[in-house]
């Protein structure tokens, strides 16, 4: 019992930070139809902006990882409009830039940190104690953080005039250019936005583990599992279908190992991909 | 109707085109000879050959439109197919040569009638899925693959004494075999598989209206291309002695690809183009690795978006503007 | 003798929205049919339904007494079922020539099979430019086989389009609005072409809007609305039906 809540809390934080990632994933390839094989490079520059801010110049760690956030953010805008506007309409195209893109920023980040692993230290020390269950504080942190973040970017796309548009742009950009909607604009924001989640991620994650510049290859291939089985375009089937891969795989993995638990997370995917191309909740387009 | 229209069917080469192409394969296979066989030169060409031909395949699969990202591992299930039954079954290393390619081919003939039904972004994907699956498989039965530490002691070619046991051997036999996937390739697409590629392109259902089997056709070429690869798989193996699975990931399917569209993805001589520019790279690059990848992706990314048909496509529109002068 | 062509119960639906809804009918031999009806009606379905393009939701298409069921679409050309469609479709960039002799390659190489063959090669590509010739002549473009499709006017890639489907061996066509976008000569003239494959041996069906053409070419018509089959009858039938007149508020019958 206890090792179930123990192993729940990390898929639980797993997921979320997954589902981060995924929602950033997802709204780029609803919106923009491109599959960003770079995204997991962001929330690697997540992680190292975390790295320069908190590690290294002594900033405290919230306003660090909102900074964070915010300059990649920004960041994605820039790349959006120099790189990826140009292959609007075209799938192929836009997939292929995306894996020199990873290549560059992978082998950036390389020159300037080194290829060694680095480490950013705990925000928080410590746990907290309910009976036999220690639950660390830095885990309950990025869950907390996270669980916000996916409130606000919730509130975001339901409740505010830029979260509509977005969603209008998403079901036809046709119609919303016509209803005067810039759609160009609303690419470079999803864009940006997309990269400030996978960002935030990062961020959150660089003082659990440690840092390199390979870590968002990782990170993508869940991401992409995940929005595959939620449905390509989908937010809430993102959310779902990341709690969903998360538990899995720290069932199977407790019980087997890692490879196995991938490798069954592929096949599914496979399995998804050829039956219900649209995922499980998603738009057939 | 002009008479030429008839013999656009089968257009053989002209007398002078086939000189061209013997004189080719005389240089490409000789000229070691003329410069003493310098090994690390050789050990650069003989990659160049393998990851040539891989790249020459993957052109077959982007001919059809489609962006296969499993075939690093089709390049690993030739490569370990042939090494398994060449050191643990015993057979020869020319038979197992020949079974990896089938092996591989089997593999797309399988899962081809279903993956060949869709296409675009989701064709991608769903190769890049089976494509992790195939190398995590040769990861965990280590039994069988070797898992992480790899698969060592493979037997090398030589062809029952054919070929001479030096490096230059190597290269004799995955040059010829490069050649042959060149002109092989290359005469099939100037016959019907270039017409009904191109036609395909161009207007499918017109092609499915006058009778023709699309998806039959698309299934026999990623049979083809998966052939080519788990050939060159096994022409690496059996030159390399030892693989491991991080050589036939997700990356040697994008290298391929990027071959294809460095050179101009268009044609086959694009792709090997694209092979004789990125594999040295590395080779040459040793001590500055991270340099190099950088470099790398920033002028590939000035490469897609500057000159989006490749080297040789840039080299034509210099040629034809040329021209078009005089 | 079993009519040429057999529509029993088809439907197709999309959702909740039924695009065919039950329609029968038969095409016996030598029958010119044309199908008619507003937009909308589900005529460009129901040809989607008899080729094999799109599947029926349920109902059985039969082809000279055989079910086509199951069939891929490429399959039901080669029986000798094919279509020509609405839009203009050639390929570029290759003379006129060419595009009837890809059309008829496309039909005697039809799968890998067919293609990786040594010994049938040489005779099927013979046969294929025999077919292409054939169809050249038939629709009198012998003096254009060398000129390149794109750059023909639009009714003559209309023309080259019904030569394609000729190269394709067909034992019936089903043409798909061949007149759209014609002006009066052109439409004369395809008129003409029509009436001499049909008394060549082709079994045809017609969907058109033009109630001339249709009136001049066809004995019996098929009248669809709302994806239903409103009636079906003999062209002076059809003409003169109450039902059909309001389906098209006079305005098109009037015409003819």
């Amino acid at each position: 019992m206890q090792l179930a809540i123990q192993i729940s809390i990390i898929a639980l934080m797993s997921a979320f930070v997954y589902a981060l990632v995924a929602l950033g994933f997802t709204l780029v390839f609803g919106i923009l139809r491109i599959v960003n094989f770079a995204h997991g490079e962001f929330y690697m520059l997540g992680a190292y902006a975390v790295y320069v801010f908190y590690g290294q110049l002594g900033w405290p760690y919230l306003p660090a990882i909102a900074a964070s956030a915010l300059v990649v953010g920004l960041f994605g805008i820039l790349t959006e409009r120099i790189l990826f506007r140009r292959f609007a309409g075209d799938e192929m195209g836009g997939m292929i830039m995306s894996l020199a893109l990873a290549i560059t920023l992978q082998a950036a980040v390389s020159l300037i940190f080194s290829v060694d692993e680095h480490s950013v230290a705990r925000p928080v020390e410590g746990a907290i104690e309910l009976g036999r269950i220690f639950l660390a504080k830095d885990q309950l942190l990025v869950v907390a953080v996270t669980l916000l973040a996916l409130a606000a970017f919730y509130a975001l796309i339901e409740k505010t005039r830029l979260g509509i548009t977005i969603r209008a742009v998403a079901q036809d950009r046709e119609v919303a250019l016509l209803q005067g909607v810039r759609s160009w604009r609303i690419m470079a924001l999803t864009f940006g936005l997309a990269c400030m989640l996978a960002a935030l991620a990062g961020a959150l994650m660089a003082p659990i583990y440690t840092i390199h510049p390979y870590m968002g290859e990782l990170v993508v291939v869940k991401a992409f599992i995940i929005v595959v089985l939620g449905g390509l375009g989908s937010l809430p089937g993102a959310v779902a279908a990341a709690l969903i891969l998360s538990f899995t795989e720290a069932i199977a993995a407790t019980f087997y190992n890692a490879t196995v638990a991938t490798m069954l997370s592929f096949l599914i995917v496979i399995a998804v991909l050829l039956v219900r191309p649209a995922g499980l909740m998603g738009r057939t387009s | 109707m002009s008479a030429l229209s008839i013999s656009q069917s089968a257009p053989r080469l002209g007398p002078l085109r086939m000189l061209a192409a013997f004189l080719l394969a005389a240089a490409v296979l000789l000229w070691p000879l003329a410069f003493g066989q310098p090994k690390f030169l050789l050990h650069i060409a003989i990659m160049i050959a393998i990851y040539g031909a891989l790249a020459m395949s993957m052109n077959l699969m982007l001919r059809i439109g489609q962006l296969s990202l499993a075939h690093g591992a089709l390049f690993g299930i030739g490569a370990y197919a042939s090494a398994i039954l060449s050191r643990d079954y015993g057979w020869p290393v020319e038979l197992s040569f020949v079974a990896s390619g089938l092996i591989a081919a089997l593999v797309a003939l399988v899962t081809g009638p279903v993956f060949m039904r869709i296409k675009g972004v989701h064709f991608a994907l769903l190769t890049f899925a089976l494509g992790e699956v195939l190398v995590l498989c040769f990861v965990e039965f280590s039994d069988i693959f070797g898992g992480n530490n790899g698969f060592g002691q493979i037997p090398a070619a030589t062809l029952g004494g054919l070929l001479p046991p030096t490096r230059y051997g190597s290269y004799l036999l995955t040059a010829s075999f490069a050649l042959a996937v060149y002109f092989g390739l290359g005469a099939l697409y100037r016959r019907e598989l270039g017409i009904i590629t191109e036609s395909i392109h161009q207007n499918e259902a017109l092609v499915t209206a006058s009778g023709f089997e699309t998806l039959q056709f698309r299934v026999a070429v990623f049979a083809l291309s998966a052939a080519i690869a788990g050939w060159s798989g096994s022409l690496y193996a059996h030159y390399q002695g030892y693989i491991s699975p991080d050589s036939f990931g997700f990356w040697t399917a994008v290298n391929a690809i990027i071959m294809n569209v460095l050179g101009g993805a268009a044609t086959l001589t694009g792709a090997v183009i694209g092979a004789v520019i990125l594999i040295p790279l590395p080779e040459l690059l040793r001590d500055q690795q991270q340099y190099q990848r950088l470099i790398y992706g920033l002028t590939l990314m000035a490469l897609l978006l500057f000159m989006p048909r490749g080297l040789l496509g840039l080299a034509r529109q210099v040629l034809s503007s040329l021209r078009g002068r005089s | 003798m079993a009519a040429m062509l057999e529509v029993q119960s088809l439907s197709r639906a999309y959702g909740g929205i039924r695009a065919v809804d039950d329609v029968s009918f038969s095409v016996a031999r030598g029958v010119l049919t044309g199908v008619i009806g507003p937009n909308g009606a589900g005529k460009t379905t129901l040809f989607n339904l008899i080729s094999g393009t799109v599947r029926p939701t349920s109902g059985v298409v039969l082809l000279d007494g055989q079910p086509l069921a199951g069939l891929s679409a490429g399959a039901v050309a080669r029986r000798g079922l094919v279509r020509t469609f609405q839009m203009t479709t050639v390929f570029a960039n290759c003379s006129v020539w060419q595009n009837l002799y890809r059309a008829a390659l496309f039909r005697q190489l039809p799968t890998p099979a067919a293609l990786m063959n040594p010994f049938t090669l040489k005779a099927r590509r013979e046969r294929a430019a025999a077919a292409a010739s054939s169809a050249l002549e038939t629709v009198g473009m012998q003096a254009l086989a060398d000129a390149d499709a794109g750059s023909l006017a639009y009714g003559q890639q209309k023309v080259l389009g019904v030569g394609m489907a000729l190269a394709a061996a067909p034992r019936m066509l089903l043409m798909d609005e061949p007149a759209a976008g014609l002006n009066p000569v052109e439409t004369e003239a395809l008129g003409d072409l029509i009436a001499r494959v049909h008394a060549s041996g082709i079994d045809i069906i017609l969907v058109e809007h033009d109630m001339q053409m249709v009136m001049r070419l066809c004995r019996r018509i098929v009248v669809l609305v709302n994806g239903r089959l409103l009636a079906e009858g003999d062209a002076a039938e059809i003409r003169d039906n109450p039902q059909v007149i309001e389906a098209y508020l006079g305005a098109d019958l009037d015409n003819a």
